[in-house]
């Protein structure tokens, strides 16, 4: 007989991404310490098969299916009935536009404590089949790029010599130098400040069960030893070889980078029309290309001291978009206002601006910083101006340069060239990508935040008791997914006046007088 | 190959489930498990008791989980929520019970999941009240500790809007708006319920102290608001101004001042604290706390300044204090109308000095002061002249200055300057003049007046040993001895008047002041001022007192007149005391009329 009302707490928020028989095992080995996440049905995906890198990736990187178009009867009647449909809290969007309802979305990894993804994912199909270790790549993508430093990450290695008989393959293929330590090598390469656990499945001793509730347990801090092979890990990359190992990284990351660009493209098309603003045509169009998948259809050849401009936007209309031509700064406005215009009519939410900093040519005396500056200033006044993001893209990486862009109107400093020391090295298109993803993240997470408050608001009579636990539980979750730190600046108060309205539920309880009048307000402040 | 799997929708039903299981047992008491930590929470509703208990095999709590020999104990530590005492008491003094809980509270507070149990919500929110107040007590290592937990709890309601303090993730403005709505609804709700309950006075402490509380934190917050804009930000500055005029409101009117200084207390401040923190804010005066980077020993030193330079600043300091450049309450009329009756009721004598003076006619007050005591000086000399102690000034002194022939004279002389010394003040500074005129100065002057010289005829015809051979008459008694024996006995009878005196003060300082020291400096600064007071008359009424007495020559020619000022002083005072005691609701500081 129990004589005491039990309540177990402290549990740890636990991700698996494994193969159905390994999560579940997992999982009900742990059933006592951590909290799984929402059950929530995967999305069949008709061109990639489960379980593949591209599946994976899809996961990972999730796109909502765009709404069902109403029918032209239903178009009528709502329109009959809601002729003002902006006036209103009741006409809330139905339609997710964050991923926050993926649980497995990388933007999403921040909810949780600790996640664990499998090392070894199948790419391709047939005989073109191989083995990624997608696994090493998107944990170091979740640290090491989006700086999710509090989730601990913990690869499940079930093949202990892939990573070297991965090397050897690649090695052989392009006829590099193997180093004698390629595992540790590379291990180093994808976790050079050793901040992942590594748990072998096929080791003995131990169940590896019992080793994850111990990394659990004690929040993954346990205590690391040097050992021999850590010195000779330090002074092997220190050496001429180091070389090698980094083509090797590059190369054994690369197919898991184009499945995940391939993701981050559709999630980026999904959210947003890009702008992109270039002086060079050349890296004009390798940017168009690695945002939208199409090449543009360029001039013959370009006038010196002009500035063209590409909008994704186009796409839709045009088999195979061209480029607008500015001459001076005034024309180079006004083109890209005109681009803002033709996007925001397009249906996307966002629109995106990406512009390179410095211009070539003696009539150019204004600058990408002088562009940021006006478009922000122009967007002022513009209703649609908290749906705009504007990215900075040059191969400046002088910090003078990144404080201006984001003093000016910069959501992000992106840089062209290609960088890696602790993170992987990665082209600067990919990094861009990378970036307008998260920038769309940010901004259709806090809407879709509003959304659901707006939702609580106007909860009926019987589901107002819950209101403030959901409005309280949406409160942590933004805080967690999306910590202040990690906000665009140019999206702080967005994000403060979200919290605000959460927090206004919080307070006020089922007040819906004062919670409309703050949800009006904000709603009409950004949404 | 593999397939993705994030969980089966059973395995996770049946885990929510067990989560938000509400059970209570017939015995009341809960328990919330940490079974990652082998920790756990026992609520026991019956006793309002929170018990942390660490089991053997914590590995998280090493050092603690020694003390315990095996695994059928447990490291615990209780809190009383109902009957706590105080918390140093209850929270630190039982060691290593407060190790147990600081780590508990971190443990707690880094906890994904939220409460849903309303026993548990209710039990744990009374708890971090309590800790909150500790904190602010104590403003150290519970802090972080509060305000981590205050943040894992969130806020549900009006009642625990004052969490939204703590959190810094919402801008100042928001959080000022935020708390200023859920204090008018805790204030409404409050006056609503003292309507409803006040005829069976049965005070809802909980809900007072809330809102004492909030309105406490509002302030708080106003003020770092204000301290954050570089710049000045006029929404900033009206968040503060409304803030202070609300807290001052609550620190004033309460009706259970007992219990608002009890819980102010409990927080490591009081009443006084709190007002004159308002009223003479001391902006960016306060010192970060110790830090790696700021470490108190390496802080420099002041340099030494000399008398005359400290002095000059503090003068200079008072404007400095009072007259903020983003709040000034202190000049404001009916804050200092208030609030200056306020600070004598309490004998707070240099609060309330402070406040008047941070009024724009400071400088007159100053001249009135000086004018003041110039002309008392010059009186004082005169007496001192007449009864002859300075024999060596009064040979240098002219003719008609000299006490033997012209005491009528000086004496004259000596009341115009005291009566000047009043009229100046009068003239020039009229607000002064209620300043210096407190109700126990009329009192003393009430008792001069009519029960002193009422009593001169009496004093004259008693006579002593009236059977006897020698009947002699009490005013000769002090012919019998000399000057040294009469300033003795004159002494030693007037430090018993002074100490029934005194007796009379405290009684009145300690209704509305609490601590030993202060009631002590308070009615021993009180005693010296009245006993001034009555000198005052004392010396203008000594002479013709002596002459009543005696039946004699217009003169200072025997020692009759030292126990006449003493005594007679003293005896005022303690008639004026009773005389002003008999005003119950009123304080002997307190001026008659509207002070300014």
């Amino acid at each position: 007989m129990t004589n005491s009302a039990d309540h177990s707490t402290g549990k740890k928020k636990v991700l698996v991404i494994a193969n159905p028989e390994l999560a579940s095992a997992i999982y009900e080995g742990l059933n006592k310490y951590i909290i799984a996440p929402a059950a929530v049905d995967a999305e069949t995906d008709v061109d990639a098969d489960p379980g593949t890198v591209s599946w994976l990736c899809r996961q990972i990187f999730p796109s909502p299916k765009d709404p069902p178009k109403p029918h032209a009867l239903g178009r009528a009647w709502k329109a009959l009935w809601h002729p003002n449909p902006e006036d209103s809290i009741e006409t809330l969007p139905a339609q997710s536009l964050g991923s926050i309802n993926f649980p497995m979305s990388l933007f999403n990894w921040g909810a949780y404590d600790f996640v664990i993804i499998q090392d070894v994912w199948q790419s391709g199909n047939g005989d073109a089949a191989t083995m990624e270790g997608a696994g090493y790549v998107l944990a170091n993508l979740d640290y090491y790029l989006w700086g999710n430093f509090k989730t601990k990450k913990i690869i499940l290695v079930t093949d202990p010599g892939f990573l070297r008989r991965k090397a050897e393959w690649i090695s052989r293929r392009r006829q590099l130098l193997l180093p004698p330590e390629v595992e540790k090598d590379l291990l180093a390469a994808f976790d050079s400040k050793q901040a992942f656990e590594r748990i072998d499945l096929t080791a003995a001793g131990t169940s590896p069960i019992q080793r994850i509730k111990e990394l659990v347990l004690t929040d993954g801090d346990q205590t690391h030893t040097e050992t021999e092979s850590d010195t000779n890990q330090r002074r092997l990359l220190q050496s001429s070889e180091s070389h090698n190992i980094s083509k090797i990284a590059d190369a054994f990351m690369h197919p898991v980078m184009e499945e995940a660009l391939i993701a981050l493209r559709s999630y980026v098309r999904h959210h947003a029309e890009v702008i992109v603003v270039d002086d060079e045509l050349a890296e004009l169009n390798g940017t168009f290309a690695q945002l939208t998948g199409e090449r543009l259809k360029l001039p013959p050849k370009m006038g010196l001291g002009s500035v063209a401009v590409a909008s994704a936007s186009r796409l839709a209309s045009v088999s195979r978009p061209t480029v607008n031509q500015a001459n001076t700064f005034g024309d180079l406005v006004k083109i890209c206002a005109q681009e803002f215009n033709d996007a925001a009519e397009g249906g996307k939410r966002y629109a995106l601006l990406v512009t390179d900093i410095l211009f070539r040519g003696p009539n150019w005396h204004q600058t990408g910083l002088d562009l940021i500056e006006t478009v922000r200033d122009e967007l002022r006044a513009a209703p649609n101006a908290r749906r705009v993001g504007i990215v900075a893209f040059t191969a400046f990486t002088t910090p003078f340069i990144g404080m201006s862009s984001y003093q000016r109107g910069a959501d992000f400093v992106v840089s062209k060239t290609e960088l890696g020391g602790h993170d992987l090295k990665m082209r600067g298109t990919d990094r861009l990508m990378m970036t307008l993803a998260f920038l769309c993240f940010q901004k259709s997470f806090l809407s879709e935040q509003r959304s659901k408050a707006g939702g609580l608001i106007m909860s009926t009579n019987s589901q107002r008791s819950k209101a403030k636990e959901k409005s309280f539980e949406l409160l942590r979750q933004l805080r967690r997914i999306l910590p202040k730190h990690a906000v665009s600046m140019h999206l702080h108060q967005e994000w403060l006046d979200t919290c605000y309205l959460l927090e206004a539920i919080n307070v006020y309880g089922c007040d819906r007088d004062q919670l409309s009048g703050i949800y009006n307000e904000i709603n009409g402040k950004y949404d | 190959m593999a397939v993705i799997a994030i969980n089966s929708a059973e395995f996770i039903t049946k885990s929510t489930e067990n989560m938000i299981e509400d059970r209570l047992n017939e015995f009341g008491i809960y328990r919330l498990r940490y079974p990652l930590k082998n920790f756990e929470i026992v609520l026991d509703t019956r006793r309002a008791t929170i018990t942390f208990e660490v089991g053997y095999d914590n590995e998280a709590w090493p050092n603690l989980a020694s003390q315990v020999a095996n695994s059928d104990q447990k490291a615990t530590f209780s809190i009383r929520l109902d009957k706590f005492k105080n918390f140093e008491e209850d929270l630190e003094v039982r060691h290593p019970s407060s190790t147990i809980l600081m780590s508990s509270l971190r443990r707690m507070a880094d906890n994904q999941e939220s409460i849903n149990n309303e026993a548990w919500r209710e039990a744990l929110g009374r708890f971090t009240f309590l800790l909150a107040r500790y904190a602010n007590k104590h403003n150290g290592t519970y802090h972080v500790a509060v305000k981590d937990l205050v943040l894992w709890m969130g806020v549900h309601g009006a009642s625990t809007a004052w969490r939204i303090f703590y959190d810094d993730s919402l801008n100042f403005e928001h959080r000022y708006d935020l708390l200023r709505s859920a204090q008018h609804s805790l204030s409404q709700s409050d006056t609503r319920a003292e309507r409803e309950k006040i005829a069976l006075d049965a005070p809802e402490q909980k809900e007072r102290q809330l809102l004492w509380w909030t309105t406490f934190c509002k302030y708080d917050l106003a003020r770092q608001w204000c301290e954050s804009e570089t710049y000045g930000n006029p929404a900033a500055r009206h968040a503060l101004r409304e803030s202070a005029l609300n807290y001052l409101q609550v620190l004033k009117d309460e009706a259970r001042q007992r219990d608002l200084r009890r819980f102010l207390t409990e927080g490591g401040t009081d009443l006084e604290h709190e007002v004159k923190r308002i009223l003479f804010p001391k902006w960016k005066e306060k010192l970060p706390p110790p830090s790696l980077f700021s470490p108190a020993r390496a802080r420099p030193k002041p340099p030494t300044r000399r008398l005359f330079q400290r002095l000059k600043d503090r003068i200079r300091g008072i404007p400095a204090t009072t007259a903020d450049r983003t709040l000034d309450l202190a000049k404001d009329e009916v804050i200092r109308r208030t609030f200056f009756v306020w600070f004598l009721k309490r004998y707070a004598w240099w609060s309330a000095v402070k406040l008047i003076l941070s009024d724009s006619k400071k400088d007159r007050m100053l001249i009135a002061g000086c004018t003041f005591f110039l002309f008392v000086i010059l009186g004082a000399g005169l007496y001192l002249i007449q009864i002859g102690e300075f024999p060596r000034i009064a040979r240098v002194l002219p003719p008609f200055l000299s006490a033997k022939e012209n005491t009528p004279f000086l004496w004259g002389m000596q009341v115009l300057f005291q009566l000047a010394a009043l009229i100046s003040v009068l003239a020039i500074a009229p607000l002064l003049f209620r300043l210096l005129m407190p109700r126990a100065l009329f009192g003393s002057l009430l008792a001069w007046c009519t029960v002193i010289f009422t009593a001169l005829r009496d004093v004259h015809e008693l006579r002593m040993d009236e059977g006897g051979e020698k009947p002699w008459h009490v005013w000769q008694l002090c012919h019998t001895c000399s000057d040294t024996q009469a300033l003795k006995y004159s002494l030693l009878i007037s430090l018993g008047i002074l100490i029934l005196d005194s007796i009379f003060i405290a009684y009145a300082v300690t209704q509305f002041t609490d601590g030993f020291l202060s009631t002590v400096v308070r009615t021993l600064s009180t005693l010296a001022g009245l006993l001034a007071g009555s000198l005052f008359w004392g010396l203008i009424f000594a002479l013709p007192i002596k002459v009543a007495l005696e039946r004699d020559v217009f003169r200072f020619d025997c020692s009759c007149v030292i126990p006449i000022v003493l005594i007679g002083a003293s005896i005022a005072v303690l008639f004026g005391l009773m005389v002003e005691l008999i005003w119950q609701d009123q304080s002997l500081a307190e001026p008659l009329g509207e002070p300014l």
